[in-house]
C-alpha cells in the first residue's frame, strides 16, 4: 500500500501547478546567474581599456616620481614582518602599476563557478521549502486531506509517503537544475573565451556542490513539509521559517552564545561551502618593539559533517513532530 | 437483533472554542442495520457530522465505542475501508485537477483498476466534463463526482454527509435516486441531514439527533405513528357553532385563520358530529404527520430548517 500510495504522490507532485512553478523558478534563477556570468567575463570593451590606460598613464608618473620610496618601505615592512612571520611576503616587486590593474574584473568559470552556484543555490533552498510547503498545505486548505483520509486511514503511511516523494522528487530536481547550472556557468563563460584553467578538481569540486545543494534542497522540502502539516498553511510555514532565523538564529542564539555554533543559518552555510572557519572574538592583542599590533581572536570552525548533523537532526525532529501532531490531530 | 452497519456507544466528542469546551456529541449510542437507508436526522450543529467524522477516523473522539461492520474504529479502520465511500459535507477535491486525475489517484491509492473510473464517471453522468478541472464545476458536478469516488470502491456502506447541499431541484432528485437505488442493490446508505423532507423520502430507518444526543431511532413509519393521532381540518360556515359542538365532545379546536383544526378525533368522528348536529363541512382533510412534527413532539425544540411545509 505505502508503495502505491507513493506512486500516487509521485503523479501528484508532478502534475502539480506550484511544482511548476518551481521548476520555471529554478530555470529562471539559473538564466539569471548564466546572464550575470556571462556580463562578468566578457572581455574588456575599448572603452574600458582606454580609462585603464588613462589611469595606468597617471599612475605610472607618480610611480616614476615615488616609486623607489614605496618599494623601499615596502622592503622594509616587509623585513619587520618576518621577524614574526619568516614567510612575510608583502609582493614589493610587484608594485608597479600595470594597465591589466586598471581594467574590470574579469571572472572566469574555473575561478568563480563555486560562487555562482552558490547564488543559484539560495533561490532553489526557497523555492523548495515552499514547495514542500504547498504540497501538503494546498491539501488541507482544499479539504483533500480528509477525503485522502478516507481511502487511505493509516496517517503515518499518508505522511510517509508524503514526506518521502516530496524529499526525493526535490532534491533530484535540484541535481538537475545544479547539473544544468554548471552547463550555462559554462557555455556563458566559453563565449568570451573565459572558462580560465580548469581541472578535473574543479569539475570535482561542482560536483560535490551540487550534491550538497541538492541534499539541502531535499532537506528544505522535507522541512518545508513537515511545517506544512503543523501549521496547514503556506505562509505560516513561511514565516515560522523567518520567524526563527530571525528570533532564534538572530537573537536568542547570539545572545546565548560567543559564537552561535548552532545557528541554523551558519550551518547550512557550513554545509553549502562544506565547512566554514571564522574568527569572532578577540582574545588578546600584542604590540611588538616595530609598534605593530597583532590580535588573537577564537576561532569558529564547523565542519561540513557537524554542520549536516547539526541540520538533519533540526529537520529530524520537526519531522518527528509533525508526524506526531497529524497523527493525532483533527482533520477537517 | 439485525445485523449492523454501524454502532456507536457512549460517543462524546468537545471542543475548545473561545476558551471553552463545547460538546458537539454527548452519550451517542446510534444503530444502523445493513442494508437500506438509514437517515440521520438533526438540526445544524446538532453532531451529525462530527459523528460521521468520528466514524471515518478524521476527529478523535473524547470516549465512547465505535464500530463498522463489527470491526472497532478507528483503531480497526484500515481493515474496512474498503467497504466504506463517504461525502462528509462538500465535496473536496485537488481544484487544478481534472475530475478524472482525481478519481485516478484514488482509483490507484486503493489498487483499482483505472478502467473502473471511466465507468463510475459514466454512472454519476460526469462522462462529457471528465476532463475538465474540478475548479470549473458546478457544485451538483463535484457532488456528483464525490458519488462516483464513493462507487470507486464499490463500497457496502455509503456514508453521504448533507448531499443534496446547494444542488438545483434536479440534482436534489439525481442524488436521491442514487441513494435509494443503492440501497435496493444491498448497500447501507447513511445519509445526514438536516432537512426533513428529504430524509422522509428516502430513509428506511431514522436517527433523530439533538445538541449532540440521541433523541429517537427507529424505522420511519413506526416514528410517524408516534406522533400521535393527525389533526383534523375543518372548513365549516358557522364556525362557532362548530367550534363549540367539537369543543364539547372534548376534542381541541384551534383556529387556523377560516378553518378549524381538531386534533384527538378522526376525520369520520368529527364528520359524523357536525352532521348530527346538521352541520356540513365544505372541507374535512387529514393532516399527514410528517417528521417535523414527530420531531418537536419528541424534542420540544426550535424547529427543524426545512425544505417542505409544515402542517397548516
Amino acid at each position: 500500500m505505502t508503495g502505491r500510495l507513493a506512486r500516487v504522490e509521485v503523479r501528484r507532485y508532478l502534475a502539480r501547478a506550484g511544482v511548476r512553478w518551481l521548476v520555471i523558478g529554478m530555470v529562471a534563477a539559473v538564466l539569471v546567474t548564466g546572464f550575470a556570468a556571462w556580463r562578468s567575463s566578457r572581455p574588456p570593451t575599448e572603452g574600458d581599456l582606454a580609462q585603464a590606460q588613462a589611469t595606468y598613464e597617471l599612475q605610472k608618473t607618480n610611480w616614476e616620481q615615488f616609486g623607489a620610496q614605496l618599494v623601499a618601505d615596502c622592503r622594509n615592512t616587509q623585513e619587520q614582518a618576518r621577524q614574526r612571520d619568516p614567510n612575510a611576503d608583502l609582493a614589493c616587486d610587484q608594485m608597479a602599476p600595470t594597465v591589466e590593474q586598471f581594467l574590470p574584473h574579469r571572472a572566469t568559470f574555473a575561478d568563480a563557478a563555486q560562487g555562482w552556484l552558490s547564488q543559484v543555490a539560495t533561490f532553489l533552498l526557497l523555492l523548495s521549502l515552499i514547495v514542500g510547503a504547498t504540497f501538503v498545505a494546498a491539501e488541507f486548505s482544499t479539504g483533500a486531506m480528509s477525503t485522502w483520509l478516507t481511502f487511505e486511514p493509516r496517517r503515518g503511511h499518508v505522511f510517509g509517503s508524503k514526506a518521502v516523494v516530496v524529499t526525493l522528487m526535490t532534491g533530484i530536481a535540484a541535481l538537475v537544475v545544479s547539473g544544468l547550472a554548471v552547463g550555462v556557468f559554462w557555455a556563458a563563460t566559453a563565449i568570451n573565451h573565459a572558462t580560465g584553467h580548469t581541472t578535473g578538481r574543479t569539475f570535482t569540486d561542482l560536483g560535490s556542490q551540487s550534491g550538497r545543494i541538492a541534499v539541502a534542497t531535499a532537506g528544505a522540502a522535507l522541512l518545508g513539509a513537515a511545517l506544512g502539516f503543523l501549521t496547514r498553511h503556506t505562509a505560516a510555514v513561511i514565516a515560522v521559517v523567518i520567524g526563527w532565523l530571525i528570533a532564534i538564529d538572530g537573537i536568542v542564539l547570539q545572545a546565548l552564545m560567543d559564537a552561535p555554533r548552532w545557528g541554523a543559518a551558519l550551518n547550512l552555510q557550513a554545509w553549502l561551502s562544506a565547512g566554514y572557519e571564522q574568527t569572532v572574538g578577540i582574545t588578546g592583542c600584542i604590540t611588538d618593539s616595530t609598534g605593530i599590533t597583532g590580535c588573537n581572536g577564537t576561532k569558529l570552525v564547523i565542519t561540513m559533517t557537524q554542520a549536516g548533523l547539526a541540520i538533519a537532526a533540526l529537520i529530524a525532529v520537526v519531522t518527528a513532530l509533525a508526524l506526531v501532531v497529524f497523527r493525532r490531530r483533527d482533520v477537517a | 437483533m439485525a445485523d449492523l452497519a454501524v454502532s456507536t456507544r457512549g460517543l462524546r466528542k468537545t471542543y475548545r472554542a473561545r476558551g471553552r469546551r463545547v460538546v458537539a456529541v454527548e452519550a451517542l449510542d446510534l444503530e444502523v442495520p445493513a442494508g437500506g437507508v438509514h437517515g440521520f436526522l438533526g438540526p445544524n450543529g446538532s453532531g451529525k457530522t462530527t459523528t460521521i467524522r468520528m466514524l471515518l477516523g478524521l476527529v478523535r473522539p473524547d470516549s465512547g465505542d465505535m464500530s463498522v461492520f463489527g470491526t472497532p474504529v478507528p483503531r480497526g479502520l484500515p481493515a474496512v475501508v474498503g467497504r466504506i465511500g463517504a461525502i462528509v459535507e462538500a465535496p473536496k477535491f485537488f481544484w487544478h485537477f481534472s475530475g478524472r486525475r482525481n478519481l485516478e489517484l484514488l482509483a490507484q491509492a486503493i489498487g483499482v483498476d483505472r478502467h473502473q473510473v471511466g465507468v463510475v464517471l459514466g454512472d454519476v453522468g460526469l462522462a462529457d466534463r471528465a476532463d475538465s478541472d474540478v475548479r470549473t464545476y458546478s457544485l451538483g458536478m463535484r457532488q456528483r463526482l464525490a458519488i462516483a469516488a464513493t462507487l470507486l470502491k464499490d463500497p457496502d456502506l455509503l456514508i453521504f454527509d448533507e448531499p443534496t447541499n446547494g444542488l438545483d431541484p434536479a440534482g436534489i432528485r439525481e442524488v436521491r435516486s442514487t441513494m435509494r437505488g443503492l440501497a435496493d442493490r444491498g448497500k447501507t446508505v447513511l445519509v445526514s441531514s438536516h432537512i426533513l423532507t428529504e430524509v422522509q423520502q428516502i430513509a428506511d430507518t431514522l436517527s433523530i439527533v439533538a445538541r449532540g444526543r440521541l433523541v429517537a431511532s427507529g424505522p420511519v413509519h413506526e416514528l410517524l405513528s408516534a406522533g400521535g393521532a393527525a389533526p383534523v381540518r375543518v372548513g365549516v360556515a358557522d364556525r362557532d357553532a362548530a367550534s363549540h359542538l367539537l369543543r364539547g365532545r372534548g376534542w381541541t379546536v384551534s383556529d387556523e385563520g377560516s378553518d378549524l383544526v381538531v386534533t384527538g378525533a378522526t376525520s369520520l368522528d368529527v364528520n359524523r358530529a357536525l352532521a348530527l348536529a346538521g352541520m356540513y363541512a365544505h372541507e374535512l382533510r387529514t393532516e399527514r404527520a410528517d417528521l417535523e412534527q414527530v420531531f418537536l413532539d419528541l424534542t420540544e425544540t426550535e424547529p427543524l430548517a426545512s425544505t417542505g411545509r409544515r402542517a397548516k
